[in-house]
């Protein structure tokens, strides 16, 4: 029988983290935090942290970039920026409302950036790029009603285009988005309207050319 | 979910367009294994280039600070060097303007040497407003002849061709 042969220190983090995950464990946002905060451990807080956010941060960002290879980008930016500042996080807010505002802050500078390369203030130039980007993205499926409703949303201003992303796509009520964004529910309430309004004469418009 | 029912029936009521489109989705798709792979890639970037932007943070919190009173201390400076460079001086026409016939008499015979033809002539602005003297009733033309004969005679020639040409 050959002899015992001890597993590598990482084998056994992944192990573990699988076992954590694969029966469906609930994974504290402490728990999290207490593992980043041990260099020792920091990997496994990480990998925790990935699998318990990454795909809704994700999400969040895509809508907002809308083509993937910038999601992409902003998101590993943004994780990055989160491990990096994660002994600054003070637990006031939930961590993923922390990692939230990192993402957001992440996707607009980045839009923003985009958006002075391209030399496109413009809105309908914006709403052009827009869709020109959507076509050429092999990652979007849907159809054209989807397609247009993604232009509409780049014409809006950013906080309305977050309230609405946040509302309509991920069926957040009034009052947790206050919490997040810490803006009145009254404020949210309005920006979520006035966004419908504008998506709705969008669709008109388009529908009249 | 009682948000998403809450949601529709907000929609329906504002656009039952948007609300028809909901149960659609976004129409977003990732790369196959997208999620699987995202971790360790993320993670070798960290281990690759550890702290490099934490460097950066305090950089900019230096910039934001000491530079921008710096600048603002360099401005509060420049203002004031400028406020006192362009500040008030009382002019030579203006004293003499003050001044009583007698007692700028008595400045020019007390402060002759320091002034030379040209600045005798610049200090009767009258004349050089209004050079053919066409209604002009000065009382101290005569006293300001007599001055100007005085150092007329007193200059030599050698300063009175200097002036003159």
């Amino acid at each position: 029988m050959p002899p015992f042969k001890p597993l590598p220190a990482f084998s056994v983090q992944f192990i573990k983290i699988h076992c954590l995950l694969t029966l469906n464990r609930e994974i504290s946002d402490d728990q999290i935090i207490a593992l980043l905060n041990q260099s020792a451990q920091q990997e496994q807080g990480f990998r925790l942290l990935m699998a318990k956010y990454q795909e809704r941060l994700y999400r969040h960002i895509r809508r907002l970039v809308i083509d993937h290879e910038d999601a992409n980008d902003v998101l590993q930016n943004c994780l990055i920026k989160a491990f990096r500042a994660i002994d600054r996080f003070e637990g006031k807010s939930g961590l993923y409302t922390w990692l939230y505002r990192i993402a957001s802050n992440e996707a607009f500078t980045f839009l923003e950036r985009k958006k002075r390369k391209m030399a496109a203030s413009i809105d309908g130039e914006d709403q052009l790029a827009a869709a020109n980007r959507l076509r050429a993205d092999s990652y979007f499926n849907g159809d054209e009603a989807q397609a247009l409703l993604h232009r509409a949303l780049t014409g809006l201003p950013d906080k309305q285009r977050e309230v609405f992303t946040l509302r309509y796509f991920e069926d957040m009520g009034y009052q947790e988005m206050s919490d997040m964004l810490g803006t009145s529910v009254g404020a949210l309430k309005a920006s979520y309207h006035h966004a419908v309004k504008k998506i709705e004469q969008f669709f008109k418009n388009e529908q009249i050319r | 979910m009682d948000n998403r029912k809450e949601i529709l029936d907000e929609l329906s009521g504002l656009s039952p367009r948007l609300r028809d489109l909901k149960a659609k989705g976004d129409g977003l798709t990732t790369p196959e294994g997208y999620f699987e792979g995202l971790t360790d890639q993320v993670w070798s970037r960290l281990k690759d280039s550890p702290k490099k932007e934490t460097v950066v943070r305090p950089m900019r919190r230096l910039w934001r600070l000491p530079y921008k009173s710096g600048i603002a201390a360099a401005l509060v400076l420049a203002a004031a060097a400028l406020i006192w460079l362009n500040r008030p001086r009382e002019s030579a026409a203006f004293d003499l303007g003050a001044l009583t016939p007698q007692e700028a008499e008595q400045y020019i015979l007390n402060n002759i040497e320091d002034f030379d033809l040209s600045m005798l002539v610049a200090s009767r602005p009258e004349e050089i407003a209004d050079p053919a003297g066409a209604g002009r009733t000065d009382t101290l033309d005569s006293e300001w002849d007599q001055l100007l004969d005085e150092y007329l005679e007193d200059v030599d020639e050698a300063t009175l061709e200097q002036i003159l040409f």
